[in-house]
C-alpha cells in the first residue's frame, strides 16, 4: 500500500533506536552527565532569547499603553502622589508600632518570626504543552536559585516551585499541574484539619485536598494554607479556598475541590523564597511542642497535687 | 548541513514562538504545537526520513523546557512524524485540505500517546473529557492554523516555479 524506499526505512530504523535508546534512559531514571550538559546548554542557550523577546513585547506594550492613555497617567500620577504621601505617614507610625513590637517580644522572650529571603522574578515564558502547567523565570542559579524552591506571588499566594535552573532563569512547576503535590491545612481557629492539595492538571478545574479525616470539620469557604509538615514549604502560605467537600473512599474520608487564589491575579512578577530552612522551622516547632507538653506535664501535676492535697 | 541547521534554527524560533504565545495572548487557553504542525507538514511534503530526525529534534526541544533533556517528547514526536509521512506522495499539492487533515489526526494520535506514556495520567484521567474539552479543540486549532501556513506555502511555492513575481 505504501512505497517507502529501503533507505528510508533504514533511516528510520535508525532513528527509531536511537529515540528507543533515549526512551529507556528516560524511563529507567539513568542520568548520565552529558545529557544534562546538553540540556543545560541548550536551556541557557534559548532563555536569553526568551529574555529578549519579553523585554521588546513589553516596551511596546508600554509605549502604546503610555500612548493611548496620557490623560489617565497624568491622573494616576497624582493619585500616586496623594497616596505615597498617606503612606510615608503610615511608615512612620508603622516604625514606631515595629519598635514597640520587638520591644515587647524581647521583654516576653518570644522567638523572631523568620522573615524568609525572598527575590522577585518575572514571567518570561509559559509551558510549551498543554498537559505540564509551568512558566520560565528570569532568575537562575547565578541569582542563587535552586531546585524544590518555593515560588509566590507577590500577594503571598503559593504558585509552584522551582523545577529546573539555568544561569539566569528557573523553571517552575505551577500548583495546577498534575503533579503537583502540596501539604494544606485549615487556617481556621476551631479547625486545623490537614490533607493533601493535588494539581488537576487544568486551569479551568480547581485543585483537589483529599486524604482528609472523615470527621474532620472543613466546609466551602475555608481558606487552605500550606502546613509546613513537608520539607519543601513553609508554613502558612496562602493556597486557596474550598469551594465544595464531599466524601471519599466510600467514607473513609474527604475530599475537597480548591479554588486557587492564584486564578485571581494574571502571573506576571512572582517571588521566590531562597532562605526557607525546614530544618530550623522543625526545630522550633519542635521546641514549642516540648514547652507545650512540659506546661500540660506541669498544670497535670498542679491539678493532681491540688486534687491530693484536697484528699 | 546548511538544510539541517535552517530547519533546526526555524525549529528553536518556532519554540520560543510557543512559549511566549501566551504573552502575547493571554486569554488563550489551548497553546497550539507549532512544532507538531512544522514537523506534520514537512513529513506529508519531504517523507519520513526528513520528518523523523525534524520530530527528534524539535521533541528534545520542547522536552529541555518541561523537565530534562530527554523526556516524552522526543519519542512522541518522531513517531507521529513516521506515520503522517505514510501520507508523504499520496495526494496532489493542490489538495489544500490534506496537511490540515493530517495535523488534526497527527494532533489527536500525539496527545493521546503522550498521556498514555505519562505515568500520572495514564490511569487517573478522564479520557473522553479530556478528547471533548482539550484535545478536539487543539486539534481543530492546530489544523486551522495549518490551513493557512500551508496555503501561505503552496502560493508561494507557485510563485517561484512560475517565475512570476
Amino acid at each position: 500500500m505504501f512505497n517507502i524506499n529501503s533507505d528510508t526505512l533504514i533511516a528510520a530504523a535508525l532513528i527509531i533506536l536511537i529515540v528507543l535508546f533515549f526512551t529507556f534512559l528516560y524511563f529507567t531514571g539513568i542520568d548520565l552527565p552529558i545529557f544534562n550538559w546538553l540540556s543545560d546548554l541548550i536551556y541557557n542557550i534559548i532563555t536569553p532569547v526568551l529574555n529578549l523577546v519579553h523585554q521588546f513585547v513589553e516596551s511596546i506594550q508600554n509605549f502604546f499603553n503610555t500612548l493611548f492613555s496620557i490623560d489617565e497617567v497624568n491622573q494616576e500620577i497624582k493619585d500616586l502622589k496623594q497616596k505615597n504621601s498617606i503612606l510615608e505617614r503610615q511608615i512612620l507610625f508603622l516604625e514606631n508600632i515595629n519598635r514597640e513590637n520587638e520591644r515587647l517580644r524581647r521583654l516576653l522572650d518570644f522567638k523572631e518570626k523568620v522573615d524568609y529571603q525572598m527575590i522577585g522574578a518575572e514571567v518570561i515564558a509559559n509551558s510549551p504543552s498543554i498537559w505540564e502547567k509551568t512558566i520560565t523565570i528570569n532568575r537562575g542559579s547565578r541569582d542563587g536559585l535552586e531546585k524544590r524552591m518555593p515560588v509566590i506571588s507577590y500577594q503571598g499566594y503559593l504558585v509552584g516551585r522551582i523545577e529546573n535552573t539555568g544561569l539566569s532563569s528557573a523553571q517552575v512547576r505551577l500548583i495546577t499541574d498534575h503533579d503537583f503535590v502540596v501539604g494544606g491545612i485549615i487556617a481556621r481557629t476551631d479547625s486545623r484539619e490537614i490533607g493533601l492539595v493535588k494539581g488537576s492538571g487544568r486551569d479551568d478545574q480547581p485543585n483537589i485536598m483529599d486524604n482528609i479525616a472523615w470527621d474532620a470539620d472543613i466546609e466551602s469557604g475555608d481558606i487552605i494554607l500550606t502546613s509546613g509538615l513537608s520539607n519543601n514549604f513553609p508554613a502558612g502560605l496562602k493556597i486557596g479556598e474550598v469551594a465544595n467537600v464531599e466524601t471519599d473512599n466510600y467514607g473513609l474520608s474527604q475530599k475537597a475541590n480548591i479554588n486557587l487564589l492564584m486564578h485571581q491575579i494574571t502571573l506576571e512578577e512572582v517571588m521566590v523564597i531562597k532562605n526557607f530552612n525546614h530544618k530550623n522551622n522543625i526545630q522550633n516547632n519542635e521546641l514549642e511542642n516540648e514547652a507545650e507538653i512540659n506546661d500540660n506535664e506541669e498544670s497535670e501535676n498542679n491539678d493532681g497535687n491540688a486534687e491530693s492535697e484536697n484528699i | 548541513m546548511k538544510k539541517y541547521l535552517l530547519n533546526i534554527s526555524v525549529l528553536v524560533f518556532l519554540l520560543i514562538f510557543q512559549l511566549t504565545i501566551a504573552m502575547f495572548f493571554p486569554a488563550l487557553n489551548l497553546i497550539p504545537d507549532f512544532i507538531l504542525i512544522y514537523v506534520v507538514i514537512r513529513a506529508v511534503i519531504y517523507g519520513a526520513k526528513d520528518a523523523m530526525i525534524y520530530g527528534a529534534v524539535g521533541g528534545l526541544l520542547q522536552d529541555v523546557f518541561i523537565t530534562s533533556f530527554i523526556g516524552l517528547f522526543t519519542p512522541v514526536k518522531t513517531a507521529v512524524a513516521f506515520l503522517a509521512a505514510l501520507l508523504s506522495g499520496r495526494f496532489f499539492p493542490e489538495n489544500l485540505l490534506i496537511p490540515p487533515l493530517a495535523v488534526f489526526l497527527a494532533t489527536i494520535v500525539h496527545e493521546l500517546v503522550y498521556l498514555m506514556l505519562k505515568e500520572n495520567y495514564l490511569f487517573a484521567a478522564n479520557y473522553l473529557t479530556l478528547i471533548k474539552e482539550i484535545i478536539l479543540p487543539l486539534a481543530a486549532f492546530n489544523a486551522l492554523i495549518t490551513f493557512f501556513v500551508y496555503l501561505i506555502y503552496f502560493f508561494w511555492g507557485r510563485r517561484d516555479l512560475s517565475g512570476q513575481a
